[in-house]
């Protein structure tokens, strides 16, 4: 087996990679906290609704949201139990969660680490569907769903990803809806769990007071003796770089409108290494542009025109990524004026270089403060194990970026065509009412 | 780790848990005040206020510049309630000088912004709040109140928790009244300010790598020459606790949201101040703190008529909130449901293992304690509120001790004392126009 170690000197830090005869990437974290956190992920996430099988053969659709529905149903055993019980009895804590490329299955616990890694690596490579508790969980979600349906801000968060992106999955709501997940019956989850749910397309993440060898005597015992690589391959329809529309707006129980800004990425690199160090040139020029310190948000608070309730930043994973400034106004469309003037002003005279040190500095102690904790880490991590980096470059990538570097991304990333805004209203005075 | 005390030239008390653990400490300067309809929210406002700018730092992004360029130290209000106090103060996250690559003494900067903030407010010629800030902070107060529907579960929530305390300190809003807050004036604030300084009396925590000597010295540097003649400050009051519940309140109320919430408060009867507290802190993590705990189980799992269904408890008050989303259609079966959850448990219809898996889950989470600054300074800051001197370790080790019977003898003294419902309308529309 394969072992490779990473540390640094800065963060006082290190982790090793174990590539598993199984198939599956391990990593271990040491770290001196009481809780040790396990993270077992699928690099298989809502996004991944259209694919070609390894036999070949046309591309599959699936309904959205299965993805979300696999990680509900995965808890339930052939026996009738719930793995939720086994890790109680255990004295751990466990959960899961879906994002737009990967499904996470976690537990932490303070003592019985083995007992607890041998449950999390045997329930999730034992999928158990019946049409039963499909339908039963169909319920449960859809009750989910609402809830995220009578949230304001995740409603006009959603919009905006319609309509920024006009094909590629990411517009599509993690959970699905209530008609797309009806669609999903035990066959369609077990073809799923059999394309993704490979041990080569899946990462374990431990941190805590543990060592490789722990993590290795659980992984040699429960997982299979060599690997069975076989991947289903993503099928993307081609986006477009321009946004799918400039406006989309809604009514629903608010006090006064929120507005979501977005603005897409169209040229995220595909090289993971170049992906990692657009994002922390971005991240740090978001930083400075929209921080609470900054002058936008200052002059607009000021001016009474948004309220403390804001936020602004860039995200990008592999194939897709935008800025999303968020607040609420009572004139939306005045911010997103004032906004434009504000970028093209920035543009034309340049960054301040001592702010961009300023914002270098708080995105160095938020990085310093991500190790202070197993959990974070363990999910930070998988993040980018994914991605085949190390964790530990970002930091050497923020410190090395240029003043140079991130005007010239400037000019780049805020053109005219690539903003579109997403508007919750409140209803009008008759509406709510009725 | 258990923190040391100390005194402040201030008359207040620093306490200390001095770790090498983690790469940011924590440290808290907070304001006891007992809960006062008339005084609370006017406080909220004031912190805001505070908070927009100082002599040195006169406006918003001043301060929040200095605090970024102290390595983004988050300075935090802190404004909330504890029992039938009101806790007021700032909390920030400081990186330890081990990371910084001058090792400046981080912790004497960022308390100067705090005094700065405290005590030094921008004012104008007569000594007054600087009108503009009072006013904005007027309107974003008003507009936060307003806000509290856009969060169905949060709304649910808190009108249930103000009809439950209704008699009593806490039930008063924490942000007021939008009609008392357009009223006041920047000259009645300013009255509120002077009132607060002279009954200042700070209690701090730090949790962190310093030495409790360098902290120590930071404070009193800063706050030294404060009132130290309000040292002596009488100790907190403690809580008003209703032990049982008289009759059942039944409220329902309307929201234009796709969900209905259903909320049950409870009095428990019991605080963290009886015997009986581990009993009921495992009673409720069994019916309804885990997945899989009653309510989980039995009401989502079972019954499919929730995504969540779940239980509180305060153990300051006493009482205990079981909280769902559902179907409006749902809302009988849910309330009897949850109802006969109680019964279960009342009647000792649970294993041993659900037993000592919540006993397990609790002293899980306290041995874990330890791994977070702002936990640990949650668990001794409130503990010595009401003169507790248990340590994290001792408290745990007593979940240990609970028996089958102390849980049923807990939930059989729970009684309801208040049924709230938030019916969803859009939902209703909805099947309306399919009836149609």
């Amino acid at each position: 087996m394969k072992t490779t170690e990473y540390s640094s000197a800065v963060l006082n830090e290190h982790y090793v990679k174990i590539a598993h005869r199984s198939g599956l990437s391990i990593y271990v974290f040491p770290k001196k906290m009481a809780a040790t956190c396990a993270f077992l992920t699928a690099h298989y996430g809502s996004i991944d609704n259209c694919f070609c099988t390894p036999e070949g053969g046309e591309p599959v659709t699936v309904p959205d949201g299965i993805a979300h529905f696999l990680e509900h149903k995965l808890f339930e055993n052939e026996d009738g139990s719930d793995s939720f019980e086994h890790f109680a009895a255990l004295g751990a804590d466990a959960n899961a969660f879906t994002t737009y490329n990967r499904t996470s299955y976690l537990f932490n616990c303070t003592s019985q680490f083995e007992e607890s890694l041998t449950e999390l690596l045997r329930f999730v490579t034992h999928p158990h569907f019946t049409a039963e508790s499909v339908a039963k969980e169909q319920g449960i979600i859809a009750q989910e769903i609402r809830e995220y349906e009578d949230s304001p801000w995740e409603r006009c968060f959603q919009m905006l990803l319609e309509a920024l992106y006009k094909h590629h999955p990411v517009r599509r709501n993690i959970c699905g809806s209530v008609a797309s997940i009806a669609e999903i019956t035990p066959e369609l989850l077990y073809d799923c769990h059999r394309m993704f749910y490979n041990l080569s397309n899946m990462a374990l993440v431990v941190c805590g007071d543990v060592t490789p060898g722990q993590v290795l005597r659980v992984a040699d015992h429960v997982l299979p003796k060599q690997a069975d690589p076989l991947a289903a391959v993503r099928v993307m329809r081609e986006e477009p770089a321009l946004v799918h529309q400039c406006r989309c707006e809604t009514r629903m129980q608010v006090a006064k409108p929120l507005f979501s800004i977005g603005i897409k990425d169209p040229n995220v690199p595909t090289d993971p290494m170049q992906r990692l160090r657009r994002d922390a040139a971005l991240t740090l020029l978001d930083e400075l542009l929209f921080s609470r310190a900054g002058e936008f948000y200052s002059s607009l608070f000021e001016k009474n025109l948004i309220s403390a309730s804001f936020s602004g930043g860039y995200s990008c994973e592999e194939g897709f990524g935008f800025h999303a400034i968020s607040g609420e106004s009572d004139d939306p469309e005045l911010v997103f004026t004032l906004l434009q003037e504000y970028l093209d002003r920035v543009i034309r005279e340049g960054i301040d270089r001592e702010a961009l040190e300023r914002c270098r500095r708080v995105l160095y102690a938020d990085e310093l403060r991500s190790y202070d904790s197993t959990d974070e880490i363990a999910n930070r991590l998988t993040a980018f194990v994914f991605e085949d980096v190390d964790l530990f470059s970002y930091l050497p990538i923020l410190q090395s970026i240029t003043k140079e570097e991130v005007e010239s991304l400037l000019r780049e990333v805020f053109r005219k065509e690539y903003f579109a805004m997403a508007v919750v209203r409140p209803f009008e005075e008759k509406e709510s009412k009725k | 780790m258990i923190p040391k005390k100390y005194p402040l030239a201030c008359g207040g008390t620093l306490s200390v848990c001095r770790t090498d653990k983690f790469k940011a400490g924590m440290l808290s300067v907070s304001l006891v005040l007992p809960i006062e309809r008339e005084r609370t929210w006017m406080t909220s406002l004031l912190l805001s206020v505070l908070r927009r700018g100082t002599e040195k730092y006169p406006t918003l992004a001043a301060i929040n510049r200095q605090l970024d360029y102290l390595y983004g130290t988050e300075l935090s209000i802190r404004n909330f309630y504890r029992g039938d106090c009101q806790i007021v103060g700032f909390s920030a996250d400081l990186l330890g000088s081990a990371f910084l690559p001058d090792g400046e003494d981080l912790a004497a900067e960022v308390l100067d912004v705090m005094h700065q903030i405290l005590f030094c407010p921008l004012l104008d010629a007569n000594g007054c709040l600087d009108a503009r800030y009072v006013e904005s902070e007027k309107k974003q107060q008003c507009d936060h109140i307003r806000a509290l529907k856009n969060s169905p579960r949060g709304y649910a929530s808190e009108r249930c928790r103000s009809i439950l305390y209704r008699n009593e300190p806490c039930g008063a809003s924490i942000y007021g009244e939008i009609e008392a807050i357009e009223r006041v004036t920047a000259e009645e604030l300013t009255a509120h300010w002077r009132w607060l300084l002279s009954v200042l009396h700070l209690d701090c925590f730090y949790v962190g790598a310093e030495s409790a000597e360098r902290i120590r010295a930071a404070l009193d540097v800063t706050f030294g020459a404060v009132n130290p003649a309000v040292g002596k400050q009488d100790p907190p009051p403690l809580p008003t606790v209703v032990r049982t519940a008289e009759e059942i309140i039944q409220t329902e109320e309307t929201l234009a949201a796709g969900q209905s919430q259903l909320v049950l408060a409870l009095r428990t009867g019991i605080t963290v101040l009886d015997p009986a507290y581990y009993a009921c802190m495992v009673a409720n993590e069994m019916l309804g703190n885990s997945p899989i705990s009653k309510l989980f189980v039995q009401v989502r799992e079972r019954l499919s008529l929730c995504y969540f269904c779940s239980s509180h408890y305060n153990s300051y008050k006493g009482t205990l909130l079981i909280h769902c989303g559902l179907d409006a259609k749902d809302r009988e079966a849910a309330e009897e449901a949850i109802l006969a959850q109680l019964r279960t448990m009342a009647n000792g219809e649970f294993s041993r293992e659900e037993l000592l898996a919540a006993k397990q889950s609790i002293q899980s989470a306290y041995r874990q304690l330890g791994d977070s600054p702002a936990a640990l300074e949650s668990f001794y800051f409130g503990r010595s509120l009401l003169g507790l001197k248990e340590t994290v370790e001792s408290t745990r080790k007593r979940f240990g001790a609970v028996t089958r019977e102390d849980v049923i003898a807990a939930v059989r003294g729970m009684t309801v004392d208040v049924v709230y419902f938030l019916r969803g309308t859009l939902a209703q529309k909805e099947d309306d126009d399919e009836d149609n």
